[in-house]
Formats: C-alpha cells, sequence, structure tokens
C-alpha cells in the first residue's frame, strides 16, 4: 500500500482507540435518564414545568412605603410592577400551578398561564399564603395535561452553599431565563425559607429555583415592591421551601388562606438583671398571658422551660421560638422567693 | 492523495465524530478557574478604557475592545456619542492615546473607532470575534471594562462572571440606550463605565456588546449580539498576523470545475454574503479565467494562487460573465 | 468542511484555508475527547461540594456585631470587623476616633459574649476587639492576598440587612444568627475608591450589614474585610461591586492596633514631598516637591526624583502612589527606589504620622457638570477668607482643571502649606477667579 493508505489507516486507528477511551469515561458517568449532565439539558428538562403567568388587573397593590427626595423618580421606576408576564412553577397534569402572591396581587380580572409547549389557558387562584407569599392557581381545562410537574428536592439536605439555579419565562414566556447562585442560608422565615444570592427580580418571582440535579428546593418569592429592603438583583433573595410548599399544599388545594404569621406573646417589657443573670421585668402589659399568670413587675425571670436566661433578649428569643397557645414554664425570682408560673402564650396584639 | 486514502480518512473523520460523545460544554468549572483567570490576562491587555467630551461640558466614560492588531476598536454611541471630541483610549500600563471615529451606525449603538499610532506602538493585543448565533442559555458569560472608571483610575480592567441568562427582544428604551433587537442578557454585572465593552464567552472571544438597556423584568445586563454588528464590522477588520490560531482568509467563493466547450473551466457556485466577492460583485454562473494575471484552468490552479494570499491584500481576478470579461479586485479579508 | 468526489464536478468551500483537513478534524476530536473526561455539571458538583465545605469550616468564625459583621481571628478572642460598624461615623478625609465602647458579639448560633475595642485604623476602615473572659473560640486563618487572581473564586460571610441578628427579617422572628453566604470572583485588585486605597473589588454578593464580615477564597482562609459597595438605581443595594480591604495590609496593622490600648493607629506618610498624578514621558512617578527641613529632605529626597518602586511595588501614578503607602502603618519602614537622571537610588524612609496637611478648608463633592462643588466653607479657613461660598463649582485650581472632587483633593496633596493657589470657580452671575493661600492643618491627636 502507499504511504498515505498506511497513515490513514493508522490514523483511522487511533482514532477509533480514542473513541473506545471517551465511550468508557462516559459510561461511568449516571445516565442521563436520571440527572443531566450539562447545564442545556438541566434547563431544557426543568423548562418543562416553567410556565409565564399573564395577569389582567384592574388596580396593582399600593407601596408599602413612601418615596421622597431626589431620586424619588427612579426609585418610584424601580419599585413599579412592569408589564409583561410573571412566572410560576406547574404542579401537576391536574394543572395546579404555583407562584408567588406577589405576581398575583391586586384586583385582578382575569389570568392566562401560557405553558413551555406555547399552549395557554385562563387560570383561577384558589388560594394564597400571605406568611409564605405563595399563591395557588390552577388551569381550566378538562384534559389532564401532558406535561408533568418537577421533582422536589429534599428541604432536610439543602446545605449553606450548595448551587442553585433561578428559573423564568419573563420577557418572553417562549424564552426561558437563568440566573444562577448558592443557598446562602437555610431555615430563614422561621425555617420555612432559604435564603439564596442568585439574582431574583420581577421576572423570575414565583419560578422554581433548582439545584444542580434539576429538583425544585424553592420557589422565588419576596421579590417585588412589598418587600422593599433588597431591592433587586441584589444577591440577598428568598424562595420558600419545598419541604414548606409541599406542607401548605393540601390546605391551599382545599381553598384555605394562610395568613400573616401573628408571633407568640408574653406581655413583659423589661431589662438585663442588674444583679446577675436573668431577666427583670419592668412592665406587665394588661390582660396578656403574664399578667394572667401573675408575673409583677421586679420579678426577675430566671428560667424559661427549664433553660437558664442570661438576660432580656435571650427571653424574648425563646418566646419567639414558641408557638401561639403553648403553655411555657417560667421560674421567677420575687425578693427571697422562688416561683413557677405557667403562662399560656397568646398572638401578639395589634398595635404591639 | 488517492481515492482510496480519501475514503479512509472519511471514514475515519465520520467514525470519529459518530462515537465521541461531543459534549457541548468543554472543561470543568473548578478546572476553568485557572483557565478564565489565565484568559483574562490575555483578553483584559485588549480592553480599553474610553473617555471623550460632547459640547463645554458633557463628559463621558465607557469601555471600548481593540479587535484587530492596528487598534481598531469597537464600542459603543453611549460612551462616544456623536460628535464627540476629546476622544482618550486608555490602554494597559497607564498608556494614553487618541482615538479617532472610523465609523458611528446609531441604530445598533456601534462605534468604531482607531487608536492613533504611538510612537513605539505597531500592534495591539486584540480579542476575538465569537459567533452570538451559537449562543446557549446557560453559557458562562463575561463581562469586562471601565467599571466606576476602573481603568481610567486604576489600570484595572473589572471582571464579571456569570451566566447567557436570557436572550430576548429589547423593545422599549431606557434613559441611556435606545437600542432595539435581539440581546443576549447575562448575569454577569454591567455597571457604570462598562457599556461600550465586551461581552465575552469562556475562550475570550466576544458574545456582544454591553449596552445599557435593559428589560423590566429582569434589571440585568444586557449586549448587543455580535452578528449582529459583523456585517458593519468586518469590513473595516484589516490585516493581521496570519500565525494567529484559527486564522483564515476570506473571501466568501464556492466555485466548482466543470467541463466546458474548451475544456475545465472554473465557475462561481455560490458567493458568501456579506463577503469580499459580494462587495466585488460577482456572481453565481461567472466564469473564473485568470487570476492574478495567470490563466486559470483548474479549481488546483485557484487553490495555489489563493494560498499565497494574505488578509487586507487585493486578489485580482478576470471574470467572464455571458461572454463579456472584465478585471474584478477582491480585497481579502481575514476571519476568525 | 467536507471533500467528496463526485463524476465530472468537484465542489470545494474555499471558504478556509488552514490546516489540512484530517489534521484539524483530528485534532479537534481529541481534545473534546480529552475535555469530555468530566461533564459541565460534574464539574459544578465538585465546586459546589468544595463551596460547601469552605462554608461549613469558616461559618462559626464568624461574628454578629450590633449593625454589621465580624470575624474570629485567633482562639483566644481577637476578632476583627469595620472601624465604621464599630465608630460613630467615618466622614471622607475627616478621621474621628471610635469611641471607647464595649459590644455585644455573637458568634454564630447565637451564643452570646462581651467584647472591647481593642484599637482602631479608622483611615484604613479596620477595628480589632477581643472578647472577654479568654473563652475558646473557633477562628479564620489568614490568607496571603498578594497572590489573589483576577478571576479567582471567593466567598463572603456576613449579615447583610442583618437578617441573621435581628428581630424583624420579614416579620418578627427568634433571630437565628446564621451568616449569609455569597459567592462570586475577584473583579480587580488595587482599587482606589475614596477611602479604599488598595482595595480588592469583587462582584459576589455584599449589602449593608455584611461589612466587616470576611472575604474568604475557597480554602477558607481570609483574604479581606467586606467594607463597601457601589450601587446603581438609587436603590441601595449591591449591583456587582464591592470592596474589601485586603488581608496583608492588616497584618501590617495588627500588632499597632493590638497595643493601642483602645486608641488609633495612623497611617503612615513620606512627610514633605509633593508628587505628580502621572508619570507621562518615562518610569517612575516625579516627585515635584521637596520641603526644605522636611524628614523627606533629611532622608534625602530630591526634587525631580522619579519615584520606581515603594517596597518592590511598582509606582505608576500618584493613585497607585497613595495605595501602596495606604497599607502601612505609621513607624513602618519602606524601601523607596528612584532614578536621579542616570541613576538608581534606594531610600529607606520611615512612614510618618502626617504632620502638617495642605488644607483650604472646604467640603466638596461632584458637580453634575463636571468640577468640584462646595458643599461647606469653613469661615475662619483660607477658603472663607479668600471669599470662596458655598454652591460655587471650583474647575480651575493652580492652571489644573477639577474634573470631580476627588482631583481636587489629589492636587491639593500636591501642594504645601503657604503656596499661594490661583482658583477659578463657577458661581450664578459668571465665573470668578481668586486666590487662596493653603494652610497647614495637623491630622487629629491620638488616643
Amino acid at each position: 500500500m502507499r504511504p498515505q493508505t498506511w497513515k490513514a489507516l493508522a490514523l483511522l486507528a487511533g482514532s477509533l482507540l480514542l473513541a473506545q477511551a471517551s465511550a468508557k469515561t462516559s459510561d461511568s458517568v449516571v445516565p442521563d435518564s436520571v440527572v443531566p449532565e450539562t447545564v442545556d439539558a438541566l434547563l431544557e428538562r426543568v423548562g418543562q414545568w416553567v410556565v409565564a403567568i399573564e395577569v389582567e388587573r384592574n388596580e396593582d397593590i399600593p407601596l408599602p412605603f413612601q418615596i421622597r427626595g431626589a431620586s424619588a423618580n427612579q426609585l418610584r421606576n424601580y419599585f413599579k410592577r412592569p408589564a409583561g408576564p410573571a412566572t410560576g412553577i406547574l404542579l401537576d397534569r391536574e394543572g395546579y400551578v404555583m407562584t408567588s402572591f406577589y405576581n398575583v396581587a391586586g384586583t385582578v380580572q382575569s389570568m392566562r398561564v401560557i405553558l413551555s409547549t406555547g399552549n395557554s389557558f385562563p387560570a383561577k387562584l384558589i388560594a394564597k399564603s400571605f406568611r409564605d407569599d405563595v399563591a395557588l392557581l390552577r388551569i381550566e381545562t378538562n384534559e389532564s395535561l401532558p406535561e408533568a410537574g418537577p421533582i422536589w428536592a429534599d428541604s432536610s439536605k439543602s446545605q449553606t452553599g450548595q448551587i442553585l439555579f433561578a428559573l423564568g419565562r419573563s420577557p418572553d414566556p417562549d424564552r426561558l431565563t437563568v440566573t444562577e447562585g448558592i443557598v446562602s442560608a437555610t431555615r430563614r422565615n422561621g425555617g420555612r425559607a432559604i435564603q439564596t444570592d442568585a439574582k431574583l427580580n420581577y421576572g423570575n418571582a414565583g419560578g422554581p429555583l433548582v439545584n444542580l440535579e434539576g429538583r425544585l428546593v424553592a420557589m422565588a418569592s419576596r421579590v417585588g415592591h412589598t418587600q422593599p429592603q433588597w431591592g433587586l438583583n441584589s444577591g440577598v433573595g428568598f424562595g420558600t421551601s419545598a419541604a414548606t410548599l409541599l406542607a401548605i399544599l393540601p390546605q391551599l388545594k382545599a381553598g384555605k388562606d394562610i395568613g400573616p404569621f401573628r408571633p407568640p406573646f408574653l406581655g413583659v417589657r423589661g431589662n438585663r438583671n442588674p444583679s446577675g443573670k436573668g431577666a427583670q421585668v419592668r412592665q406587665v402589659i394588661e390582660g396578656s398571658a403574664a399578667a394572667q399568670a401573675g408575673v409583677r413587675v421586679d420579678d426577675v425571670i430566671r428560667e424559661f422551660n427549664g433553660i437558664e436566661l442570661y438576660n432580656f433578649d435571650h427571653l424574648r428569643r425563646l418566646i419567639f421560638s414558641c408557638e401561639v397557645n403553648e403553655k411555657i414554664r417560667l421560674k421567677i425570682q420575687r425578693g427571697d422567693q422562688v416561683l413557677e408560673v405557667a403562662p399560656i402564650l397568646r398572638v401578639i396584639p395589634r398595635g404591639l | 492523495m488517492q481515492r482510496m486514502s480519501k475514503v479512509l480518512l472519511l471514514l475515519a473523520a465520520l467514525l470519529v465524530a459518530w462515537m465521541s460523545p461531543c459534549p457541548r460544554a468543554s472543561a470543568s468549572e473548578v478546572a476553568s478557574t485557572r483557565s478564565f483567570v489565565s484568559t483574562y490576562r490575555k483578553v483584559s491587555t485588549a480592553v480599553v478604557g474610553l473617555s471623550c467630551r460632547r459640547g463645554g461640558k458633557d463628559y463621558y466614560f465607557g469601555t471600548g475592545t481593540i479587535i484587530d492588531p492596528r487598534g481598531l476598536v469597537i464600542t459603543s454611541t453611549t460612551v462616544v456619542p456623536k460628535g464627540a471630541r476629546h476622544l482618550k483610549v486608555f490602554l494597559r500600563g497607564g498608556v494614553i492615546a487618541a482615538g479617532e471615529v472610523v465609523l458611528t451606525e446609531s441604530q445598533k449603538e456601534l462605534v468604531l473607532l482607531r487608536v492613533k499610532q504611538l510612537e513605539k506602538r505597531t500592534e495591539y493585543p486584540y480579542v476575538k470575534l465569537g459567533n452570538s448565533d451559537d449562543v446557549r442559555l446557560g453559557d458562562p458569560a463575561f463581562t469586562l471594562g471601565n467599571a466606576f472608571q476602573s481603568i481610567e483610575v486604576d489600570d484595572q480592567v473589572s471582571l464579571g462572571k456569570g451566566l447567557v441568562s436570557g436572550l430576548y427582544n429589547l423593545n422599549a428604551t431606557s434613559s441611556q440606550s435606545k437600542y432595539a433587537g435581539p440581546a443576549i442578557e447575562t448575569s454577569a454585572h454591567l455597571n457604570s463605565g462598562m457599556d461600550g465593552g465586551p461581552l465575552l464567552d469562556r475562550d475570550g472571544a466576544v458574545l456582544g456588546i454591553l449596552c445599557l438597556n435593559y428589560s423590566r423584568n429582569r434589571w440585568l445586563g444586557t449586549a448587543i449580539p455580535i452578528n449582529e454588528l459583523k456585517s458593519l464590522v468586518l469590513p473595516h477588520l484589516g490585516w493581521f498576523d496570519d500565525r494567529t490560531e484559527s486564522a483564515s482568509v476570506y473571501v466568501g467563493l464556492e466555485l466548482e470545475e466543470v467541463e466546458g466547450d474548451d475544456g475545465l473551466m472554473v465557475r462561481i457556485a455560490r458567493v458568501g454574503e456579506p463577503s469580499p466577492a459580494s462587495l466585488a460583485q460577482l456572481g453565481a454562473g461567472e466564469r473564473i479565467t485568470r487570476v492574478k494575471g495567470a490563466r486559470l484552468e483548474s479549481l488546483g490552479g485557484f487553490r495555489t494562487a489563493f494560498a499565497a494570499t494574505r488578509p487586507g491584500e487585493t486578489l485580482r481576478l478576470e471574470v467572464v460573465k455571458k461572454g463579456e470579461p472584465r478585471q474584478v479586485e477582491i480585497l481579502v479579508w481575514g476571519r476568525y | 468542511m467536507i471533500a467528496y468526489a463526485r463524476p465530472g464536478v468537484t465542489r470545494v468551500f474555499l471558504a478556509r484555508r488552514s490546516f489540512s483537513f484530517l489534521l484539524s478534524a483530528f485534532l479537534a476530536t481529541s481534545s473534546a475527547l480529552a475535555d469530555s473526561g468530566i461533564s459541565e455539571l460534574e464539574a459544578l458538583r465538585r465546586l459546589e461540594r468544595k463551596v460547601v465545605t469552605a462554608i461549613e469550616s469558616a461559618a462559626p468564625a464568624v461574628a454578629f456585631l450590633e449593625g454589621g459583621s465580624g470575624f474570629m481571628i485567633s482562639a483566644d478572642g481577637y476578632l476583627l470587623t469595620n472601624a465604621h460598624v464599630v465608630s460613630d461615623k467615618i466622614t471622607n478625609n475627616v478621621v474621628q476616633r471610635p469611641e471607647r465602647r464595649v459590644f455585644n458579639v455573637y458568634l454564630s448560633g447565637g451564643k452570646g459574649f462581651v467584647a472591647d475595642l481593642v484599637g482602631s485604623d479608622p483611615e484604613g476602615d479596620v477595628a480589632l476587639l477581643k472578647l472577654r473572659g479568654n473563652p475558646e473560640v473557633p477562628f479564620l486563618e489568614f490568607g496571603d492576598s498578594d497572590t489573589l487572581e483576577i478571576g479567582q473564586q471567593v466567598i463572603a460571610l456576613g449579615d447583610p440587612f442583618l437578617i441573621g441578628s435581628e428581630e424583624l427579617f420579614i416579620e418578627p422572628a427568634a433571630p437565628d444568627y446564621q451568616p449569609s453566604a455569597s459567592f462570586g470572583i475577584i473583579s480587580a485588585l488595587h482599587r482606589n475608591s475614596d477611602t479604599y486605597l488598595d482595595a480588592i473589588q469583587v462582584d459576589v454578593a455584599v449589602n449593608r450589614g455584611n461589612s466587616g464580615g470576611p472575604l474568604l477564597t475557597l480554602d477558607g482562609k481570609v483574604v479581606g474585610i467586606n467594607g463597601k459597595i457601589e450601587t446603581r438605581f438609587q436603590a441601595g443595594v449591591n449591583t456587582g461591586v464591592g470592596y474589601s480591604i485586603h488581608i496583608n495590609q492588616i497584618k501590617r496593622f495588627l500588632e499597632p492596633l493590638k497595643t493601642a490600648k483602645g486608641g488609633v493607629v495612623r497611617h503612615g506618610v513620606i512627610d514633605g514631598i509633593a508628587v505628580a498624578k502621572h508619570t507621562s514621558g518615562g518610569p517612575g512617578l516625579p516627585v515635584t516637591r521637596v520641603k526644605t527641613d522636611s524628614p523627606a529632605h533629611a532622608v534625602g529626597f530630591l526634587q525631580g526624583d522619579r519615584i520606581l518602586s515603594i517596597d518592590g511595588r511598582p509606582v505608576r501614578s500618584l493613585s497607585r502612589f497613595k495605595g501602596i503607602l495606604g497599607t502601612y502603618p505609621a513607624g513602618e519602614e519602606v524601601l523607596v527606589k528612584l532614578s536621579r537622571g542616570a541613576l538608581t537610588v534606594e531610600l529607606k524612609v520611615v512612614l510618618l504620622e502626617p504632620g502638617v496637611l495642605p488644607y483650604l478648608g472646604i467640603k466638596c463633592d461632584t458637580d453634575p457638570q463636571g468640577g468640584a462643588r462646595i458643599i461647606e466653607v469653613d469661615p475662619n479657613s483660607p477658603a472663607g477668607r479668600a471669599g470662596l461660598k458655598q454652591s460655587d463649582v471650583i474647575v480651575l485650581l493652580a492652571g489644573m482643571k477639577v474634573n470631580n472632587h476627588k482631583e481636587l483633593d489629589d492636587y491639593l496633596l500636591m501642594r504645601l502649606p503657604g503656596d499661594v493657589l490661583a482658583v477659578e470657580v463657577l458661581r450664578t452671575g459668571g465665573p470668578l477667579k481668586l486666590e487662596v493661600r493653603v494652610a497647614g492643618q495637623t491630622g487629629p491627636e491620638p488616643d
């Protein structure tokens, strides 16, 4: 054979060997059916249950704060809900869609959900959770949808530092958007939400935060002008966790709203015990749990449910960790006496 | 080569292409920490700060990118508006040169300018133009530029890292930018002074030019895709060193060899658009009879003459259309 | 690009003249195969593990201070934070000594301590505290900020918007004392941003409340203190540009801070020289003035010298000159290399507390149309006596164009007390030319 042919054969053999080697390497990776291997594949898979929501409203909710000053116009522009679709998550084939309550707040005339396939359907609000900024919608259709919903992540396995993608379908419902970040903290908002530094904005509020396996870790919430503290894309964002979403879903599906959080209330004001450890009571609120249990001014609360108190702040933190209607035990020092009382925590009264 | 070898080669190529898993992305995030760190070191030498004045008072500052070794810089009209004067180019090492505008296209917010030759400088570091049509959601993307005057004041090209976070059309305008059209959105930061600068892919090729318009739904940085600008930019790209990687020469001709009455002829099958050939108004069906003055009798002959051409040179052809011969000169492009 | 044979017609794309088809195909495929060893997402998973581990190891050493963050640097209870977290206020160019105070400090998880201010460096925005009672606490190891590279991945830990330490977050809740983590890269180095003269610029998300918290590399070591951000849209939140004080600067201040007995550690300057703004026309920053009988004169500086480097760090601009010097406490000795004609001279210079600074008596910001706009004039100062008024916009100083208030400060630093300067201002009614005699002002006394 001619030398060129030898060359060609040698190269052919070499290429075959290399191809074999690469095939072996790809076998050692988890097969495609379970876990995607490229960002592209992950987005394509997850994007199937990310939806756009078009909302027609007569009136929007007002800004919960005043904007004044030299940059007032710019800030009003910044905190204004933009035109265009919001994002939501298709939960199942029955057409339930979850989104941020902010996205559907106001006097809503009609809503339309646009699926990843481009098909769109009218939708109705079923219920909402003020506490978590979640709204449950349902698509109005007689048929069950071909699209399946998300695969949920295990919230107990969330760790600070895990990588997340925040997805949206806005401004263009046909095209997915994505921003990346990490879990900044777990168990915020009373353990119901995670914090992320992925950029969250009007376009992806109500959309999913997914992990590297494409599982739903949380739904981006608390974005929008009801929460001006952290603005847009600041790197401080929140998502109601999968565990919370799954826990509230039955109640929402039943059409029952979940109200805003009302923290538990004991009814004392005070300071650190000047002569050592404990919380010194300087005021007892009339009619409160503390008043009813017989706590008096100048009492020093030494223990809360058996835990020794450092100072008054410690007492307040422990109260917040309890539930409304929970009975607690307090060990009180009154002069030379040591007493035990068992107030039942109430809901914090309005105005306090 | 002999036909047998050609066939074997073809088989080899096809086999390899078929069997390799060919993931679209290369190199790991962890590994590529090092590779973008080193890519940044190279490409940041081609990113410049820009400043100019308009009217007596208005001071503009922003970023530009050098895209050929003769100092052609691409930037935006938000950095160098029409009528701007005292155009300064801030190069690495605190060197300040003057610049002069070559082209302004307001609808695409495009400005091309040239760095006026400094005394000792003959060649500038430059970056390649990428292919924005190939961009996919989730690809890594990097922003570079004169963030809050970091280049002007500290000789530092600020870097931002993120993804291609969205691909959509911008229709409304912002207070500073009127660009309407397809945009590449990025989660990499875009701050004051970075407009006009480059959006780069992981290999340091330009995917787009950073723009001050944004979607009100997203409030994230956007870039005008480079392919939107190529037809305006490519004719100005000049000569470059042929030894750089992926360098190639481009005329935009697809030729075929056909049997004619008087033997083999070389005929134009297709003309690329835009290309030097289309600018020279060559068309399909025309026959090329001479190259560089010599009679052309086969494709091989054309190939030989073409092989010796360098970007920026002119290629002389004699072309026959409907029996009418004419002389044509094509300015050969360099192309990435 | 395919070559194939067909009887009668050979069609070839002449789009490319490159390596022979075979070789390029072979090389392209083999490189793709080499890279495909691990997939894109597997690479992200590996990165994720590194980030999770780094945060797990560092978070216990993060401290929550009132209004900001900090971090432990030794097992016996020293902790670092920004001076502005523990002081009442710091204003541009004016240094205020923080009150001697006792602080409540919480570590991750909520364990509470009391800490004393050991020393502060308000010019550099650093403060050192120590927990009382010598408790044993987790702490962070120092990295080496001189080896940082642009593009390198970093993590910030802290308490943005006081989410972890306040009781009112979205709703009343028990503060969980969980630090927030964010991830990003180093965007630039040696940035001169008003008060931070040699800062690391990062795109990692840091916001109000992150001040004083650590900037970490992926090995969990601290390479900076996060302290400042730029904002956009007037929204007051992070937009991708944050500034951190680098740890090698802080290392130099550690011993002086430990012995400051609650007081202030001053930065050192080369007392008695003025330098040009740019090198223009040759290597080295020109020394434009040397004051007779000053320490700089005594150590051997001459007018016309061109400063090449300080402690090996090249000096190419006034900004960089200030930036390098800004990382040293007073009392440290630096090696200054300069060129004098054809010679290279090396001077060992002890940096001193600034004695007499050039002083006009005005506070300015930048006028949107260009120039330094006066917002306050001390009537008993050189500016007051010269007739400068509030709202005047300074556009020319001693023949040099003033574009912004930073430039005005820079120009002023180049003058010496006693100089008479021609000033041109814009006032409603028209431009005005005045003369001001620069006075000397001693910096605030140390404790």
